[in-house]
């Protein structure tokens, strides 16, 4: 039983510590942009570990003394990452496979490696939810002319004054020649 | 002297000062001029390439301090961590960088959001984006934040091109640890050629991304044509 509940808890802690726990609410948004959701495969992956979460913690009695039930209900996340995860690319398959084979390996012989298992979690999150390319993050107003008006103005007024300054200066040479 | 002739010193004295304001007056314009630094090859740095599934990157010099976890063996993982933990703000020294820090998720094209531009005071935040690690966790946690914005004019990572390696970044998370990061290479891309696994991919160390716009900024787009990165490792952790 006391070995039952530290597989247990090592199994929360293996989820806790994982990247998609703190996209199901843990985070302290301070303000977020309304965007599109994320790609589909990270938000069912994020909605798989949300249902994960939950089963361990709506079962944790009934966990502590029926093992079997416990370790059904890991299996059954590890097929739901894996389904998830078929679509994905190669790199994504490959993670989630190491995901899954670490958690259900660590678990069932009760030997819980939490650094390896977060480790597996956050490379699965971080291929599911790559962007795609560069953010745009900025407006322009550093860029080219920062303020147009004076150096058009600064402009317009030197270019006045050598006109008129040639002006002068021609009549003067022609009044000379007469 | 004629007055003809005096009509033309006056009118002579009158185009000599125009030019001598026209170009003073172009002078404050040029001095005005405050472009984002830009960086060059001496910012260019080190980047360990990303890791493979087996995992062979290594951080620059990852230092293992008392409040930075240090088990991570049989992970694959090279270095401490830390905790998972949201990430609330950042402070830059060395640009004079502090902000709070909010978090973005991705476009519908598959960007990563950014914070509004017409919404002060969010518009010179920097911004988490929530979907990659926290902060001192394996893997590259990214931030951005605007290099200006058409309203606020030059905005929080401004001069985040005038980074150099070996220049310091804190990221205090909200379990009040504050990460410390080293910057390793400062970068500009293309946008065209946006690297995004050199960027964004996995490392088997705490990493760290900073990303805002540079280059020429094209106005038909409404957009910079280039990217400036700043990459960073975690050396320690102390608490905030």
């Amino acid at each position: 039983m006391r070995k039952t509940s530290r597989t247990l808890t090592a199994g929360f802690l293996a989820l806790g510590g994982s990247g998609f726990l703190l996209l199901s609410g843990a985070g302290t948004a301070q303000a977020t942009p309304a965007g599109a959701p994320a790609p589909a495969i990270c938000t069912q992956l994020l909605a798989a570990s949300k249902s994960y979460t939950a089963t361990l913690k709506g079962n944790e009695k009934k966990f502590e003394t029926d093992r079997t039930a416990y370790l059904a209900a890991v299996d059954n996340y590890g097929s739901e990452v894996t389904r998830i995860t078929s679509t994905g690319s190669p790199a994504l398959q490959s993670a989630a496979k190491t995901y899954v084979t670490d958690l259900e390996t660590e678990i069932a012989a009760s030997d819980i490696n939490q650094a390896r298992l977060n480790t597996d979690d956050d490379r699965m999150a971080v291929l599911a939810c790559t962007p795609t390319g560069a953010p745009r993050t900025g407006g322009g107003s550093s860029a080219g002319l920062q303020d147009p008006a004076l150096f058009g103005g600064g402009g317009a007024a030197a270019l006045a004054g050598l006109v008129i300054v040639g002006l002068t200066l021609r009549g003067r040479s022609r009044t000379s020649v007469e | 002297m004629t007055a003809w002739s005096k009509r033309r010193i006056a009118a002579l004295a009158g185009g000599v000062a125009l030019v001598a304001a026209g170009g003073s007056v172009l002078g404050v314009a040029v001095a005005a001029q405050g472009h984002a630094p830009q960086p060059g090859p001496a910012q260019a740095g080190a980047i360990p390439a990303p890791s493979s599934s087996d995992g062979n990157a290594s951080p620059a010099a990852v230092k293992p301090r008392s409040s930075v976890s240090a088990a991570t063996q049989g992970s694959g993982i090279q270095g401490p961590v830390l905790a998972q933990s949201t990430p609330v703000s950042i402070s830059i020294p060395a640009i004079a960088v502090t902000s709070r820090l909010m978090q973005v998720g991705l476009n519908a094209d598959g960007t990563i959001q950014v914070p509004p531009l017409n919404d002060p005071p969010f518009t010179n935040e920097a911004a988490w984006y929530k979907y990659s690690p926290t902060p001192g966790q394996p893997g590259p946690s990214i931030i951005e934040g605007h290099v200006d914005s058409a309203s606020e004019g030059p905005s929080v990572f401004f001069r985040l091109g005038a980074l150099k390696p070996g220049d310091l970044v804190t990221v205090t998370l909200a379990d009040r640890q504050v990460a410390v990061f080293k910057i390793t290479a400062v970068r500009q891309y293309p946008k065209s050629q946006f690297p995004t696994s050199t960027v964004y991919g996995f490392t088997n160390y705490p990493s760290l991304r900073l990303i805002t716009c540079g280059g020429s900024f094209d106005e038909q787009s409404g957009s910079y044509n280039s990217n400036v990165v700043a990459f960073a490792s975690l050396v320690s952790a102390h608490p905030g």
